[in-house]
């Protein structure tokens, strides 16, 4: 299963990464998890995106955008353009956006099966 | 047949030996070994002087570089002054020297009269086929500037002058002037590294010869090569607004 792989990749993943821009609009220094439901992973160039849908603390669902890192960056973290589909439902951890808004840079994700999912959109 | 005919033999065997050497193969997919940074990080004190590994900057242009430091670490930030946006963002190519240590792949296609070094999206020309820089007056500064190169023996030696100042060497600020000169000296010293010794020479703004050694390992066989990146089309939610880098969300499009 792919997925196998991508937690075998884990601990590789900040190396493979790409790096056309600086990750300076996240804090670097917070993370912050968040449990959603996808609702669209972008597997797109430069850089990819998992747009999940969060409830916040008046159970309002709050869409989020978690960068990630290029295409080839992920598939060669063992990420597919399919690992994650609409609806699945995980657990991220991400640099959170120093404005406030809703956004992140990914660090890693677990899906409900325990599922554990690694990358990184920096590196440079 | 006189001492200067005898020379003269003996140098034109040695030409056409040089000639005939086999070019190596340098083919495949290769990537930076370690750090994309061309300056190394001790005890992660990188802006520290004496603490990281150069470069030897005079101390006009080391002040100049600490204090685009603090404001380069703030590119993205909303509530800073004066960010400073990394050069490879705004042109969306890295341009020299950093296209010595990227993230990205590297290929060398190497023919007898010239040798591309392909990086991303963009394409070193190095010209091996004995012609000399254009004239003075036919330079322009640019981003990968120009090269030249000779074979000595199976290292591909390349000079690359006329190269843009200001553009940054690595993730920091590091820049240099239009002054500067740029020596690499590439050999494959085992089957999958190959060895880039590098010289850089700056009247302008450094106080010697900058030295330093990267690798290249090359990928598994059968890799494909990376999709370049793009930037600033549709699908890029980054773009540099008021100075400075900017998250797009989606309902903000």
């Amino acid at each position: 299963m792919h997925r196998a792989r991508i937690l075998a990749a884990f601990f590789l993943a900040a190396a493979l990464a790409s790096a056309h821009h600086s990750f300076a609009q996240f804090d670097m220094e917070k993370t912050i998890t968040i449990t959603g439901a996808v609702k669209e992973f972008q597997w797109v160039n430069p850089h990819s995106w998992i747009q999940l849908m969060v409830a916040d603390d008046k159970g309002n669902q709050v869409e989020w955008s978690i960068e990630m890192s290029s295409p080839t960056s992920l598939l060669r973290q063992g990420w597919k353009p399919k690992t994650i589909k609409p609806g699945d439902k995980i657990t991220i951890v991400s640099h959170p956006l120093r404005d406030g808004r809703a956004g992140g840079s990914f660090i890693s994700g677990t899906l409900e099966d325990g599922t554990r999912l690694g990358g990184s959109p920096t590196g440079n | 047949m006189n001492f200067k005919t005898i020379a003269l033999a003996i140098a034109a065997v040695g030409l056409a030996a040089a000639q005939s050497t086999p070019l190596p193969d340098w083919t495949g997919v290769w990537r930076t070994k370690g750090s994309p940074a061309l300056i190394s990080v001790e005890n992660g004190r990188t802006f520290v002087r004496g603490m990281r590994d150069n470069p030897p900057y005079n101390d006009e242009w080391e002040k100049k570089y600490t204090e685009n430091l603090v404001r380069a670490e703030h590119q993205g930030d909303p509530n800073f002054p004066n960010p400073l946006v990394d050069t490879h963002t705004q042109y969306c190519a890295a341009g020299m020297p950093r296209l010595i240590a990227t993230p990205f792949d590297y290929e060398f296609i190497v023919t007898p009269a010239k040798t591309w070094i392909l990086v991303d999206k963009e394409s070193r020309h190095i010209y091996t086929d004995g012609r000399k820089f254009p004239p003075e007056d036919e330079l322009w500064p640019t981003l990968r500037g120009f090269s030249i190169g000779h074979w000595e023996g199976q290292t591909l030696v390349v000079e690359t002058i006329s190269v843009k100042p200001g553009l940054w060497a690595d993730t920091t600020p590091l820049v240099f002037s239009d002054q500067a000169r740029y020596l690499e000296r590439y050999t494959k010293i085992d089957a999958n590294t190959i060895e880039n010794r590098v010289t850089i020479t700056d009247p302008v703004s450094l106080t010697k010869p900058w030295t330093f050694t990267r690798f290249y390992t090359r990928m598994k066989p059968g890799t494909w090569v990376a999709e370049p990146e793009t930037c600033g089309g549709p699908e890029d939610r980054n773009p540099i607004v008021n100075g400075r880098i900017t998250t797009v969300l989606p309902n903000e499009k």
